[in-house]
């Protein structure tokens, strides 16, 4: 696909394997830089899975296998002596249900920064805080109670406190993995609201299941199936004339 | 044809379909009719005509309601979403195209009878090119034939030449004899909405186009 802008992630030949069972199988997909790519597909097509190879979370897991490359600005994340655990610093993550950390709010954005050194003092750590939590579209919302645990936050708060958190350590990456699946609409236009304006400085990519969020907040969409990459394109056009007919029969719900 | 998951969302949008091609073919009956009074003028024929409007205006309505109710139950995208659209404007359409019909029919009430001298008929044959060719629009739309959807462009090119023939044929007509002025300017308005179904007709083609391709064209 033609985009304009430059390329953040590359995967090349990315295979997975859990056991004997390969649940991706050789996926080359590029990502564009500070733009919003949407991993579209049935359950188990390896959409999680492949978002898991861009931050290697699926090096927890002990029977699984990650064969291929991946680059992020030309760097093999996948090269021998890379610490996963800087690399993780690098890419921020959002999951599915909200989870705090069972700590004040300010804290739970204030772990990373201290974790990885990123500020010299109790007062740059306090801007950075805020800061984040301003990004995060949250600030105001939580600006007085500070020092509350972050788990006494509704749903919606409690996502965009686990943003907020993301973005504390500066990534140049976030992965997000179905973020409002567990949120009501009103919170759930609020967090799309904010993938919108993070997408000015982050790349952002997002595994969702619903079609009309991908459509609203991504400007690329790759389709997944049984472990392959169907399909990738501009978003507006996987929605509205997918070259593949199965990402058609995918998106509009068919069967036969 | 693959179905959906969902079986009644099949049915959604084949009820959709089955209005559109009610109104499709009420319109057709409205052109038939408003042309066969120009050849033989009948008033209560035309009146009949210009009262059927009202079926159809009520079809619009009808469709405008229930695709907007398919939109907003199925979210529909790509080949689904492009037939919403085109039953939106293809009723649209229709409905401009019956407005024209019922035009000829009051242009009919208006110059009550034909003048003996008046000895053409070119604007009937206009308006049998123009059916004709309304008809290829609506079967391309109930067949979803693109081969058929993109002859009507051609043939309407054919139609513009004929109005053209008609134009010049009525401007001599009425500096031969000046008695049929008024008729003849009468027949001149009902040429012109003949042309004009002409180009919409051609509009309803693109549209099934669009449908079929997903690229307007």
């Amino acid at each position: 696909m033609v985009m304009s802008n430059r390329i953040k992630i590359k995967s090349k030949k990315i295979s997975v394997f859990y056991g004997d069972k390969k649940a991706l199988d050789s996926i080359n997909l590029e990502i564009p830089e500070k733009k919003v790519t949407s991993l579209i597909g049935p359950s188990g097509c390896g959409k999680s899975t492949f978002l898991r190879c861009l931050n290697r979370m699926n090096d927890t897991i002990d029977i699984c296998r990650v064969e291929g490359d991946i680059f992020i600005d030309e760097k093999n994340i996948y090269e021998k002596g890379l610490d996963p655990v800087l690399l993780r610093a690098r890419i921020g993550m959002v999951f599915q249900k909200p989870n705090p950390f069972p700590k004040s709010i300010f804290d739970n954005v204030a772990y990373g920064p201290k974790i990885h050194g990123i500020v010299n003092s109790e007062d740059e750590l306090n801007d950075l805080v805020k800061d984040s939590l301003k990004k995060a579209g949250l600030y105001n919302e939580v600006k007085d109670r500070l020092d509350e645990p972050g788990t006494s936050l509704s749903g919606g708060q409690q996502q965009r406190l686990c943003i907020a958190r993301a973005i504390a350590v500066s990534p140049e990456v976030i992965l997000m993995d179905e973020p409002c699946s567990a949120l009501d609409p009103i919170a759930t236009a609020v967090i799309e609201e904010l993938i919108d304006e993070l997408a000015k400085n982050f790349t952002i990519v997002i595994v969702t299941h619903s079609m009309q969020q991908a459509a609203r907040v991504s400007q690329q969409t790759a389709f997944f199936h049984m472990g392959n990459l169907i399909e990738v394109g501009k978003t507006e056009e996987i929605f509205s004339m997918p070259k593949q007919i199965k990402t058609q029969d995918y998106i509009t719900g068919k069967i036969g | 044809m693959k179905e959906h998951i969902v079986s009644t969302y099949d049915d959604d949008l084949n009820t959709l379909k089955t209005k559109l091609l009610e109104m499709g073919v009420l319109v057709e009956r409205q052109i038939f009719q408003a042309i066969e009074v120009t050849k033989i003028i009948n008033l209560s024929k035309a009146k009949e005509i210009q009262k059927g409007d009202d079926a159809i205006d009520a079809l619009e309505v009808e469709i405008r309601e229930f695709a907007t109710k398919t939109l907003t139950k199925r979210q529909p995208l790509a080949d689904d979403l492009r037939k919403i659209i085109i039953s939106l404007k293809i009723s649209s359409i229709l409905e401009r195209i019956g407005d024209h019909a019922a035009n000829v029919a009051g242009r009919i009430l208006h110059v009550k009878k034909m003048p003996e001298n008046y000895l053409t008929d070119s604007i009937y044959q206009l308006g049998q090119l123009v059916v004709k060719n309304y008809s290829k629009a609506l079967s391309s739309f109930d067949q979803d034939s693109q081969k058929i959807a993109q002859v009507v462009p051609t043939e309407d090119v054919t139609i513009n030449s004929v109005y053209e023939t008609c134009f010049r044929e009525h401007l001599h007509i009425m500096m031969e004899d000046r008695e049929i002025i008024g008729f003849s300017t009468q027949m001149l308005f009902i040429a012109k909405e003949l042309e004009r179904i002409g180009d919409l007709s051609k509009v309803i083609s693109k549209e099934v186009i669009y449908n079929l391709k997903g690229k307007i064209v």
